[in-house]
């Protein structure tokens, strides 16, 4: 490879980077996911053993914004369950719902 | 020759990119408190702020810190805090965005029992298993006593809908009549401890209407929806919340979400002389009705709405809105006395005496 290709190469990869830091690694992540992924969002809020599930998906991400963190689970329904501790409320939601909610800009603790 | 162009092309983008994020760090870094603002002990000077100032003012945003010093040189009013590991995480935040400010920041959460962003090292119970007026004030005063701790001086609570069928535990139990006493009760708790009330989500019925294909919320709203939020307003509620229900009946919001019905507002500001604060204006009950068009900003200022959430934008997307509305002023939408008026309340509610 010729002394200007890899030059080129090298300014791409640069571009590249100054432009993630820019519009966030996170909201490229979630958009190319989000595309992907064919399912509908879904979330579920649970208390004391009792579900339900929130149709409005924005009302969903302000409510997921709110948790300490989100974790990976693997469960029939859901994806990722967000809560403030062990033993209150939690919600389950989708991966779908997770990369809605981070275009949406909405900010979430995902671990 | 063709290689060297697009060695010099991609040299001039990457050049660019470098200057537009020196830009952003160096913006971020040194944005400062605004000096126009004229504050004297408790006296601040209306006339002193500017237009983009007084918007600015009336909106609640997502209180990240890394965007303090940005929204300090706006002049944005409040920030909304979520969970945190710890209290001193909280004190940490709260400490970072009072420091050096003029006028302080609302510094809001939702605290509402199994809604509770301090789970991790406190519980509180679920307002619907509160089950007297007394119960109610003690909780009130709890929360308030903790907040105040922590550094918050707002809580968007307590949910005073008469029915809660989506989530089951956030609103109190029992009738209009218990509900109204409980809530009056808790009003009293929490705004002891100099924490404003924000009973919501007014008109009422918004956590039991579901609209199965996703579309508006509609809802029929009579006197035992209104009486827990009149009966809050006796109390003294220093705000209340206003929903995006399309209402009738009691209530009519002239078919358009009550947020942005200036019938519904007015209605509401007749028999309550507190802060009108909209509920999150991204979710799905507003976008809905208005799409993505900027007249969702235009209305929901018009509308008389004192305070304004959004806990989704971007600082650059605050600076949109407040461009747009700004832009409204200017050509009559939305009367700059109203807008006075909104900030005159909000300096009062923080405990200053606007000149």
């Amino acid at each position: 490879m010729g002394k200007l290709a890899i030059l080129n190469v090298a300014l791409l990869v640069a571009a590249l980077a100054l432009f993630l830091n820019l519009a966030g690694p996170a909201d490229m992540t979630a958009n190319v996911v989000y595309a992907l992924d064919k399912s509908e969002p879904k979330c579920i809020f649970e208390y004391r053993g009792l579900q339900s599930a929130i149709d409005d998906i924005n009302q969903c991400c302000f409510e997921l914004q709110q948790q300490r963190t989100c974790s990976q689970e693997t469960a029939v329904n859901s994806d990722y369950v967000c809560s403030n501790s062990d033993y209150g409320a939690k919600y389950r939601v989708n991966a779908k719902t997770i990369s809605y909610c981070k275009i949406q800009g909405y900010r979430l603790n995902v671990k | 020759m063709k290689q060297l162009r697009i060695t010099f092309l991609l040299a001039i983008l990457v050049a660019g990119l470098l200057a537009a994020n020196l830009y952003n760090e160096f913006y971020k870094a040194n944005a400062k408190p605004p000096e126009n603002i004229v504050v004297a002990g408790k006296f601040v000077d209306l006339s002193s702020m500017t237009l983009r100032q007084k918007i600015a003012q009336m909106m609640i945003v997502y209180g990240n810190p890394d965007d303090k010093a940005l929204y300090q040189q706006m002049n944005i009013g409040g920030v909304f805090l979520t969970a945190m590991d710890t209290p001193e995480a909280f004190n940490q935040t709260t400490n970072l965005f009072q420091r050096d400010t003029k006028i302080p920041f609302f510094i809001a959460a939702d605290v509402e029992g199994c809604i509770n962003p301090f789970e991790n090292f406190i519980k509180f119970p679920a307002l619907h298993e509160i089950e007297t007026d007394e119960d109610a004030f003690t909780i009130g005063k709890a929360e308030g006593q903790l907040m105040k701790e922590l550094g918050m001086n707002m809580n968007f609570a307590p949910v005073v809908d008469t029915k809660d069928t989506i989530w089951n535990c956030r609103s109190f139990s029992g009738t209009s009549d218990e509900i109204s006493g409980k809530a009056e009760s808790y009003v009293r708790g929490l705004q002891s401890q100099n924490v404003i009330a924000t009973p919501k989500h007014y008109p009422g019925k918004t956590l039991s209407v579901r609209d199965p294909h996703r579309l508006l919320t509609y809802a029929v709203i009579d006197s035992s929806d209104t009486k827990p939020f009149a009966k809050s307003a006796e109390a003294g509620a220093g705000a209340v919340m206003i929903s995006h229900v399309i209402g009738s009946g009691a209530v009519d919001t002239e078919g358009k979400p009550a947020v942005t019905s200036k019938k519904a507002v007015t209605t509401l500001k007749k028999n309550f002389g507190g802060l009108v604060i909209t509920d999150d204006i991204n979710m799905l009950g507003l976008i809905r009705y208005y799409g993505w068009s900027d007249n969702r900003y235009i209305d929901l200022f018009a509308a008389g709405n004192d305070v304004v959430l959004d806990v989704a934008s971007s600082p650059d997307k605050i600076n949109h809105i407040i461009d747009v509305v700004e832009k409204a002023v200017w050509d009559g939408k939305i009367p700059a006395s109203q807008i006075d008026n909104s900030v005159r309340k909000i300096l009062k509610a923080k405990g200053f005496t606007p000149i």
